[in-house]
């Protein structure tokens, strides 16, 4: 078992030298949790978890999965990183050849959870993989890694593509699967789809992590809810207006447990990270 | 990290050159199948309409046609993958070193390219001399891929090849077309440099920038200069041996590799 799954330290990365993506950016994650990564287009979740994969080489900083350099291309690492882009290619071989051809490079491969997985996304083994629909192959491809028994799933916008009974299907495969040698990082802008699945939450704005908690801290220390008229609150972190009313973050005075409006989590974070982050501070 | 740092298994090795040679074999067979109906139809047109004799040379200039020029337009894209941004994700994930990966391609496309070339071609001149004796009763004399010649030929291709690999590597597309331009370039850069080079050392003999005094034998230019080249070819030949049998294909590798270890999802198109 991984101690500590992922570590970066001050990661510095750019496209271009004159805008960097990421400047002297620190995150760490830990085993057994589905990460949510969150941010706005263009705000690098998908470079960040390329260079995670070692898909792409920072310019400067540590980067270390499971103490290793994902950098350098290690097979043994490789081996237990499962990355979902949101973009890919298949060959055109059925899911059996598939698993014949590529299964034996992942030593934890399970044949049986395989077949288990492809039954459960309704995937034919012997249909060419070619012909699948966008989404069939996005299950395809996640039943193949889940099968893999990769410790380091790294899954890029993973319901884009996906239909309504495919994306529940997705959510319940995803949260049965993670386990105390295993984790997640789920990058999505559809926040919706993943409500009841992603925790922690990290949110990424310009190049920097401004905001990382676990659900029941969100969910102690704010309260997100609707009103119909805005009050004269005192201790209002944010407010929209939105159909019938506005609605509001707040810190949480009571003990009753809200859910987690993510949408407006992350408009609040993205407006104003340092007044939500000082709510997590005071009872540090 | 670097070359001695790199893993190497002979079990992943295995498994890379099964995936490749599976995800390639259908291209390749159509195109071989193709390239033999035609060689097997100009052999039968050769011996019915044109009555043509049978060269007993006409299988080593096809063949190393083949081996040649096919193998480099195979080699320039031997790394057609790792430039397209979907395949480059899954192939630079694929759990195996830079250095399985990339030795994978070389043997493919050398070794593998040399032993397919062999087994195939003698196969079609068989069954072409069948056809032909048929037809026609006459023949071509049968390919033997192990005759010196032709051995050595498989040493040269090695070493040329080696250079395609490096444009497949470096050149984003159009990887053949690029390679040839950028051998001709560079062979006209030598060119330049040496008739620079020839200038200076035989400065005594020009008479313009680069005219030259017609009435001067060649013979004692070359005698007056500190380095006797006349006594001194044999070394000049076992340095050019060495350079073009030991140092080119070597050399063309590691930079591959070189390459290969720096490919990043950017660099894909």
């Amino acid at each position: 078992m991984y101690n500590e799954a992922v570590k970066v330290s001050d990661l510095t990365f750019a496209y271009d030298q004159r805008h960097p993506l990421f400047r002297d950016l620190n995150m760490e994650l830990e085993m057994g949790n589905i990460y949510g990564l969150l941010g706005k287009n263009g705000a690098g979740k998908t470079s960040l978890l390329r260079i995670l994969a070692g898909l792409l080489y920072s310019e400067q900083g540590r980067i270390e999965v499971n103490g290793h350099d994902p950098a350098a291309r290690n097979p043994e690492l490789l081996a237990d990183i499962f990355f979902l882009p949101e973009e890919f290619h298949l060959p055109a071989i059925s899911a059996e050849k598939y698993q014949e051809l590529y299964g034996e490079f992942y030593p934890k491969f399970d044949s049986r959870q395989f077949t288990q997985y492809l039954s459960e996304f309704q995937i034919d083994r012997q249909q060419k993989l070619s012909a699948l629909s966008y989404g069939q192959k996005k299950k395809f491809l996640l039943a193949f890694g889940l099968a893999s028994n990769a410790a380091f799933c790294i899954l890029d916008e993973p319901t884009n593509g996906l239909d309504i009974p495919s994306k529940s299907q997705f959510r319940r495969v995803v949260a049965s699967s993670v386990n105390d040698e295993r984790m997640f990082l789920v990058s999505t802008h559809q926040v919706r789809d993943m409500e009841l699945l992603i925790d922690p939450i990290i949110i990424i704005d310009e190049g920097r992590i401004i905001f990382q908690q676990t659900y029941s801290d969100i969910s102690g220390k704010l309260s997100i809810r609707q009103v119909p008229e805005l009050s004269n609150e005192s201790d209002i972190l944010f407010f929209q207006e939105e159909l019938g009313g506005y609605r509001l973050v707040t810190k949480k005075t009571g003990d009753d447990e809200s859910v987690v409006d993510m949408e407006t989590l992350f408009n609040a974070v993205t407006a104003s990270p340092d007044a939500l982050n000082r709510v997590f501070k005071e009872d540090e | 990290m670097n070359l001695r740092e790199e893993k190497l298994s002979y079990k992943r090795m295995l498994l890379l050159l099964r995936r490749d040679v599976f995800s390639g074999y259908k291209s390749i067979a159509i195109v071989i199948a193709a390239i033999a109906a035609i060689l097997i139809t100009l052999d039968i047109l050769n011996f019915t309409l044109f009555n043509g004799g049978a060269d007993p040379e006409h299988h080593i200039s096809t063949f190393a046609a083949i081996l040649f020029i096919g193998g480099f337009i195979a080699s320039s894209s031997i790394f057609k993958e790792i430039h397209r941004r979907e395949s480059a994700q899954s192939y630079i994930m694929l759990p195996a070193s830079p250095l399985e990966k990339v030795l994978s391609r070389i043997l493919i496309s050398n070794v593998g390219w040399i032993l397919l070339t062999l087994i195939w071609y003698s196969v079609y001149s068989l069954i072409s001399a069948g056809i032909t004796e048929l037809l026609a009763g006459q023949h071509y004399s049968m390919f033997n891929p192990f005759r010196g010649s032709v051995l050595l030929m498989y040493a040269h291709y090695i070493v040329l090849q080696s250079v395609f690999l490096v444009g497949a590597i470096c050149f984003r597309k159009g990887h053949l077309f690029k390679t040839l331009l950028t051998l001709f370039v560079v062979g006209v850069l030598l060119s330049i440099i040496t008739m620079f080079a020839v200038r200076i050392i035989f400065a005594p003999y020009f008479t313009g920038f680069f005219a030259v005094d017609q009435t001067q034998m060649i013979g004692p230019m070359f005698e007056n200069l500190p380095f006797r080249f006349a006594d001194n070819l044999e070394l000049l030949e076992n340095i050019s041996k060495v350079f073009y049998w030991a140092l080119i294909a070597p050399v063309a590798w590691v930079i591959t590799y070189t390459r290969f270890r720096e490919v990043q999802l950017k660099d894909a198109v």
